[in-house]
Formats: structure tokens, sequence, C-alpha cells
């Protein structure tokens, strides 16, 4: 059922529970004791509190033995990757989800230094940044990641990643904000399309657009011909997003709520990423991809290390095995575009997720200061209220 | 009241000299002490409560007024001053206030949705109160507590289906040759969402109203000359006003804050407060702006509940129910 689909992204992010060695460890301290009456209530003492400091243990990292924490998004946390890992090199891997990557900034600067070794946040771009900034992550060294220069795509190996000389993001997955429509609907208009679709009365009251003021000022800069990242006239800006909202039906802010709008026919044409299309279409919806003329804005999600991780050597071991051997069955799982010729993806694939022209045709927008974050947001807010 | 028995009991109970008493008398008395006994009960609340109420709460009033880190930074009112753009008030430009605007439209969806909720709470706890046969009662209480064992996100997802484009509702007024309407992504979508919540939250302090309602009060009034609309307005509704404020308050409450509803059934025209301030702590990363808004809008709501009980208590008063309270 179309509705048991949508909210799948949201299920499966909370069902990746962390590997719980707490369990092990309580029923150790246990066993031995007698099970009578008189007992129980020292053995549930005892439980709890192994259990209590089983769970702090876990908390500060463990680093007595080989573990790393990897903190990631939902969809790419999953045992068939994990566990050879695991069974490979006794190094036991332990997860935690998280759902954006201000989520995730929010935590590794709350949390206690050592808490995550691995974190996947998407980079390059604005929470990149805001993480190298606030001193989020550690340099990897590329001497413990061979598979950086046996395996991933020359492309993706942007500048970006690379600070004062030192390298703080591995590219591992990558998509694009692309154009969907619905073919039935509007008809066929091709693999490229310009912007001006979104401003189209034609298409009043059935367009979606994603529900983020950096993107959307991006949009309209590039509509009007401005330079996005650094655009000249932003009451012209804030004047073509009020024509935009009125012809807009609703905007997504998450994947699994796009691929919803257009299954239930809310709207034909529009933003989404190149994932969700693909689930579309993996559906049967008679949806179609585009890129749009101007530019399209792409995303990367790539392994950093964060602040203070006490397992940086498991760590880059980890990265190295997640890029250099599970690549073919880790994009078989979430079916994004992993960055790893490691993939061996064959010539149909290559054709359906249009590699080639998807690598040449994105962009990535320029970091944003706080200022300029603060201006957007108002202006975002004034169009959508 | 049990504490005027312990006086009692302590007057008659011989009581130990500072000097004479050893300590394990000393310890016993101190156990047995009103104070000490205040603390073991109310101490592990209150504990619980400051720590997980009054701090957190606190924390946000601390963040809305420094600039950036509290104590790190200095202090500042410019985050309440940018909800209200002074500059857009003397210049007449009242439209750009957006944040005053989508607060009042916040504070408008609650109004609606408080009120139909009690539209829709009373007939059905008129019947269950006065009518409903007794052996009934028990079951149809549970009918309007079941939902509640269903996670609220999966209800509000439950809607998507019957309201969109392709919904339920609009395939079947399509097949009949009716335009389609647009419920879904919109405020529409939103306040019926709502609604569906909330119901219930009014339905069950009006049921206690209106169980404990005296049906002889409607048969004296009906014999009396008053109609049906009359004796509503004469004798039920002034009676169960305190459990429809009680679950008014409520429900206005939590509608005023909103998140998860609007977000999946409101679309544009249904954005709602909550929303932005969550984009102050996720995208912008803004906590002193976005505490500054939850500020703003405890404050509001609080006042506007404030002005509706004194104006629900002016209520009572006008029909000569006042004072007593009933």
């Amino acid at each position: 059922m179309n509705t048991i689909q949508s909210p799948y992204d949201i299920v499966a992010s909370h069902s990746a529970q962390p590997i719980d060695i707490n369990t092990t460890i309580s029923y150790h301290t246990t066993v031995d004791m007698p099970i009578g009456k008189q007992s129980r209530r020292r053995f549930l003492t005892a439980t709890g509190g192994a259990a209590a400091l089983g769970t702090v243990a876990g908390c500060l990292g463990g680093s007595d033995d080989d573990t790393v924490n990897y903190f990631s998004w939902g969809a790419y946390i999953d045992d068939s990757w994990i566990q050879p890992f695991e069974e490979d090199t006794g190094i036991t891997v332990n997860t935690e989800t998280y759902e954006s990557n201000a989520d995730a900034i929010n935590q590794i600067e709350t949390a206690p230094e050592g808490t995550y070794d691995v974190w996947t946040p998407s980079a390059p771009g604005a929470d990149f940044e805001r993480a190298y900034q606030n001193d989020l992550l550690e340099p990897i060294n590329l001497d413990n990641v061979p598979g950086w220069d046996e395996h991933i795509f020359e492309e993706m190996k942007l500048d970006d990643f690379w600070f004062d000389d030192e390298l703080y993001a591995v590219p591992m997955t990558f998509g694009f904000d692309g154009a969907v429509y619905n073919h039935e609907e509007v008809g066929d208009l091709g693999d490229e399309i310009s912007y001006d679709v979104l401003w189209d009365d034609e298409y009043a009251g059935e367009i979606t657009s994603r529900d983020d003021a950096a993107t959307q000022i991006w949009t309209a800069a590039k509509y009007l011909g401005q330079d996005p990242d650094e655009p000249e006239d932003l009451d012209a800006i804030a004047d073509a997003l009020n024509e935009h909202v009125d012809l807009v039906n609703t905007y997504w802010t998450s994947s699994a709520e796009s691929i919803q709008i257009f299954q239930q026919g809310e709207a034909s044409i529009g933003t989404s990423w190149d994932g969700a299309y693909h689930r579309l279409a993996a559906e049967d919806e008679p949806v179609s991809l585009a890129f749009w003329e101007e530019g399209t804005i792409g995303w990367i999600d790539s392994f950093c290390i964060a602040r203070g991780s006490e397992n940086k050597e498991e760590a880059e071991q980890f990265i190295d095995y997640m890029i250099s051997e599970v690549p073919r069955a880790w994009f078989e799982g979430p079916e994004y575009i992993v960055v790893s010729d490691a993939v061996d993806y064959t010539d149909e694939e290559l054709d359906e997720y249009n590699l080639e022209m998807a690598l040449e045709n994105t962009e990535f927008p320029a970091y944003n200061t706080d200022d300029q974050i603060q201006t957007y947001d108002e202006i975002w807010t004034d169009v959508t209220v | 009241m049990s504490s005027q028995d312990d006086v009692a009991a302590d007057a008659v109970r011989p009581q130990p000299t500072p000097e004479t008493g050893t300590l394990r008398e000393r310890v016993l008395e101190w156990a047995d002490s009103e104070v000490f006994k205040g603390a073991i009960s109310l101490g592990p609340i209150l504990l619980l409560l400051t720590v997980f109420y009054a701090v957190p709460v606190a924390l946000l009033l601390v963040y809305s007024i420094f600039v950036e880190d509290p104590f790190a930074s200095g202090l500042t009112f410019e985050h309440f001053s940018r909800f209200v753009d002074v500059s857009a008030i003397t210049s007449l430009q009242f439209s750009e206030l957006s944040y005053v605007r989508l607060l009042g439209r916040s504070i408008g969806i609650a109004v609606i949705v408080t009120v139909l909720s009690l539209v829709i709470s009373y007939p059905i706890t008129y019947y269950l109160g006065q009518h409903a046969p007794e052996r009934w009662k028990i079951a149809l209480v549970m009918l309007v507590i079941i939902p509640f064992w269903t996670s609220y996100l999966i209800r509000t997802y439950a809607w998507i289906p019957i309201l969109s484009n392709n919904g339920f509702i609009n395939s079947a007024l399509t097949t009949v040759g009716l335009p389609s309407l647009p419920l879904l992504n919109n405020y529409v979508g939103s306040i019926i969402g709502l609604v569906y919540v909330f119901v219930p939250f009014t339905i069950l302090p009006l049921y206690a109203s209106m169980e404990g309602l005296d049906s002889s009060l409607i048969e004296a009034a009906r014999d009396l000359g008053a109609s049906r609309w009359e004796a509503f307005r004469e004798v039920v509704f002034p009676l169960t006003l305190p459990g429809a404020l009680a679950g008014g308050v409520f429900v206005f409450i939590k509608t005023a804050a909103a998140y998860v509803t609007p977000s999946l059934l409101g679309g544009t025209s249904g954005r709602m407060y909550a929303q932005v301030i969550e984009t102050q702590f996720g995208t912008a990363f803004n906590w002193n702006f976005g505490a500054a808004l939850a500020v703003i809008l405890v404050v509001v709501v609080l006042g506007t509940i404030w002005i509706a009980m004194r104006w629900g208590i002016d209520v009572k008063g006008s029909r000569g129910l006042g004072g007593g309270g009933l």
C-alpha cells in the first residue's frame, strides 16, 4: 500500500538499533547466582547495575576493545554490510542513527568527546563547513584508506573535502535535486528542463519543491540569472519566490514526503531527489527524471571522523572497507549511487542512473554564513507565511 | 486531615528534651517530623519537575536573551525585536511582520480546532452522560480511548490517503461527477487532522461534567416552558462549562503549538508556528531566536487562556450562576 511506503524512512531509521553488548554483560554477571526467591532482588539489582555500567561504557566508546562508533542516516546502517566487517576484523561496530545533518551536528556538539567515531554528513555543503568550523572533525589519514586511490570516482574527489592540506571527508553516496514529473499528466518534457516550469501558470497547483530556504534562494537565483552563491538582488528573489508559492501545491522536506506527494496526485511536476524518483519508478508510478538546464543541486554524503575519536585507526579501516569491499551490497540497499568503482555497475544500471550525465550536470552550493542563513530564513519565512 | 491527628498524637506522646534524648530518639523524632515527611513525599516529584521541567524552561528563557552562547556572549533583546519588527509597525507595513502573522494564524487555527472539538463533543457526551444505557457506557467510552492505542504519527498519516487528490473522498466525488476538493496540504488538512486527534481530549472532561449533570434540572426547565435550545443554553451549557473549559484549554494549548499534523497535512497555507521554531533549532542553527520564539508562544498562549478564562467566568456571571461555581 502506498501509505505504508511513505513513512518507511521514519520507521527504518528507528528500527536500526545500536548493537547491544549490554545484555551479554549483565547475563554473565548474574549467571552464577542462586535463583531463589530471596535472591531475586539481588539478581535484579545486579542485572540493572551491570546493564547501567554497560550502557555507560557503551556511551563512552568502550575504547578498551576494538570498536567503532558509527553514527549515520538509518539507510546507511544494515547488518548486511556491517556484520562481515565485524567478523573479518573482530572490531565491534556500535551504531546510532540521526535524521538530519543539523541533528547530527547538535548531537556531536553536546555529547562527550569520543562518543562517535565515524559519521556521515552531507559534504561538501553548509553543514560540513559548519562541522569543520565548530571543530567537530578529525583529519583522515589516507595511508589507512587505500580505497581512496583505488576506487573513488575522480569526479567526486572535490577540493572542498580539504582544509589546510588535510582531508576531512571521503565521499560515499551521491545524488541530486532533479526535476521529477508525471509524464501522464504533463507529457514528455525530455531529460533537461528549465527552472521556468516552476514559475509556469500552466502547472498552477501541481508543483512541489523543497522546503528549504537555502535551496529555494539558490533555485530562484538560477531562474533569474543571478549568481546563486552570491545573489545580488534579494528583493527580486523574494518577489520570484512569492510568485512561485502561489503555484505550489505543497513543499516537501524529506524523500518520503516527496514520494507521497507524487503518489497521491498532489503534484505532477517539481523538484525531488533522484532517490525518490527511483523509488517511485520502482512502484510503476508514471514519473520521469530530468536535470535542470540552469544547474542541478547535487549532494554527497561523506564519511567523516568525529572530533575526539578514540578509535581513529579502526574508523579509517571501517571507511576503507565501506568504499572498497561492500559498495555493491550497499548500492543495492538504499539504492543511492555509491561513488566507488568497486560497485561494478552494469550497463543497464549506468543507463538507469544516468551516471555520466549526473556527474557532469550537478553543482554544489557554496557555504552560507550565519548572516546569510538568517537573511535567507527571513525571506523564506515571509514567503511561506 | 491526618496532619491534625499527628499533632494530637504529638501532644499526647512524652516529648524528650534535647538534653536527655539519645541519638536514636532524636533520629526517630526527626523521621516523624512533618518537615521530613513532607520532604519524602513531595521531594521526588519536586526534583522531577525541577530537573525535567523548570530547568529546561529556564534554559529557554536564558537562551532567548543572549546573543549566542549563554553567559559567554552579551545580553540582547534583538531576538524579540526580530519577532516584532518595530520599523515595520511604524511604517505601517504590517504585511512584513511575518512571524506575528504566523503566530496569529496558529492561534486562529487553535481557536477553530478548539471550537470544532467542543461542538463535536457536546452531542456525543450529552448522549453518553444522559441517555446511553448504563451497560453500554463503558464500551462507548472505550471507543473514544481506543485510538490512543495507535501512534499519533500513524493516525495522522492515515489521513493522507483519505484527503489527497487521489484519495477516498475525492475519488468518490469525481466518480459521481462532482469537482474534487483541495483537502490536503492546506489549512483545511491541518484543521481536520488536529480536530480528529484532539476531540477525545474534550470528550473525556465534558463527559465527566455531563454524567454529573442532574437530568431533573433539564426536565424542570422543559416543564417551565423552555425550548430544547433554551434548556441547553440556560441549563446544560452553564453546568458543563467547567468540563468544556478544561478540555478546551488543553486542546487550545496543544493545538497552538502543533507540529506533526501541520507538517504532514498542512502544506504551505497550513504552516504553523512550531514549524518555524523547529527550523531555527535545526536548519538555521539559531537556538537563541528559536528560544525567543518559543518564549513568545508560551506567553501568548497563557495570555490568551487567561483572557478566555476571565471571559468564561463572566459568561457564568451573566447567567446568574457565578460565585457559587456549582
